[in-house]
């Protein structure tokens, strides 16, 4: 059985979406939530927080999302755990550039700020899923 | 109401009262970028990142006419890096300008607008039902009507067109000034006009003129509802007496909106009590 989703490395750069979200994660869904507000935190914490999930803006100064899984991976010998990505674009072809990294999942912003938790819980459990499939 | 919308209400509250500051953000860099045109791209990036990262919380925040403007600016500067001196500087004229737009736009930054507490916040039932008897009572009239709205500001216009179709208007065109109100009616055919005291060509006051003096394709009798400033209430009050049906101060409240519609567009039944603005929260 797998093991269910709880604890989520968040990377948001800005103050008030992630308190917003931090609400839905933490307070709604009770995940064990390490929140980084650049990249290279993410990257420094990523070892020692040991998550289930990365759930990374796209954008951000200096390291954007993208370019922090690469560095978590490169580190890594190019592992990572899973990575849902959060965006503004609501574009198909700019979301698939993040599924083609990956992703499990794209989130696009504004997300549903209470039921945050539930739609992570569904992509794991849809992961899960593929997976029983797979094997 | 709940831990969690109070908490998400608490977090609301501290972004509108951010707000300012962070568009103040936006004008400081603008005014480094003015200093240097030329050598300015690293600000540039600055700008974009900004504005990209103020889009988003204005969207997640419940404010999505912010974000839209904000996310205009976003594409604006988006490869501008190859950009001359001469074109940024361009650039960054217009974008100064969209800012100052948005600025205007602080005071409708405030919980009572935010589409974020209007989904999350719990109101006790019985508020709740005699809140959705008012908005069932509304939304029976609103549905059949046609409304067009006159504003240089284009703001103003993205936030009115948005509580206009939240409340249930039935259609919403929105203009730019009045002699494109005027023009546009023809084709519009609109039940009531909602019209900038302020712009040109045709400021409010001549839009009014010129529908009640049958000049126009409308009904001289067209309900008309003006928007203004604090500094300019005493002339729309005298417009009010010439022929004008309720003027709206800014910044206006969606609740605000939704009753000066209701009563201008249900003048013979009998006025409804002072709506409760928590109310327009669910």
């Amino acid at each position: 059985m797998t093991k269910p989703l709880s604890k989520i490395l968040y990377l948001e750069d800005d103050l008030h979406i992630s308190e917003i979200a931090l609400i839905s994660l933490r307070d709604i869904s009770s995940f064990d939530v390490l929140h980084c507000s650049s990249g290279q935190d993410a990257v420094d914490r990523y070892d020692s927080f040991a998550p289930d999930l990365l759930l990374f803006d796209v954008m951000l100064p200096d390291m954007d999302g993208p370019q922090t899984l690469e560095a978590i991976r490169s580190r890594n010998d190019g592992q990572s755990c899973p990575v849902v990505f959060m965006t503004a674009k609501a574009q198909t072809h700019e979301q698939q550039q993040y599924m083609d990294l990956g992703a499990l999942s794209v989130i696009v912003k504004p997300f549903d700020a209470m039921m945050l938790g539930d739609q992570l819980n569904s992509i794991w459990s849809a992961r899960a899923q593929k997976a029983g499939t797979a094997a | 109401m709940s831990e969690p919308a109070a908490n998400v209400k608490a977090v609301v509250d501290r972004y509108c009262n951010d707000f300012p500051s962070e568009v103040r953000k936006l004008t400081d860099i603008l005014e480094t970028l003015s200093h240097s045109p030329a050598g300015g791209v690293g600000v540039l990036k600055s700008l974009h990142n900004e504005v990209h990262r103020m889009a988003g919380a204005a969207s997640c925040m419940g404010f999505p006419f912010v974000g839209q403007e904000l996310a205009g600016i976003e594409r604006s500067i988006e490869g501008a890096e190859g950009f001359n001196a001469e074109q940024t500087t361009s650039l960054i004229k217009a974008v100064a300008t969209s800012v100052k737009s948005i600025a205007r736009l602080s005071g409708y930054v405030s919980s009572q607008n935010s589409q974020l507490l209007r989904a999350q916040l719990k109101i006790p039932e019985t508020k709740r039902k005699a809140a959705q008897f008012r908005r069932d009572r509304y939304k029976a009239l609103f549905s059949s009507q046609r409304v067009m709205f006159a504003d240089d500001d284009l703001a103003i216009r993205l936030l009115m067109r948005d509580i206009l179709v939240s409340a249930g208007i039935g259609a919403v065109e929105t203009v730019h000034n009045g002699a494109e109100l005027i023009a546009e009616a023809r084709r519009f055919e609109p039940t009531l006009v909602i019209t900038d005291w302020h712009m040109a060509p045709m400021n409010g006051l001549e839009v009014m003129e010129t529908i009640r003096k049958g000049k126009s394709s409308l009904d001289p009798k067209c309900p008309i509802i003006f928007l203004t400033s604090k500094s300019s209430v005493e002339e729309v009050q005298l417009a009010i007496r010439q022929g004008a049906n309720h003027y709206l101060v800014k910044p206006f409240t969606s609740a605000a909106v939704e009753k000066a519609v209701y009563q201008v567009l249900n003048a013979k039944a009998p006025a409804l009590e002072e709506p409760d603005e928590e109310e327009f929260l669910l």
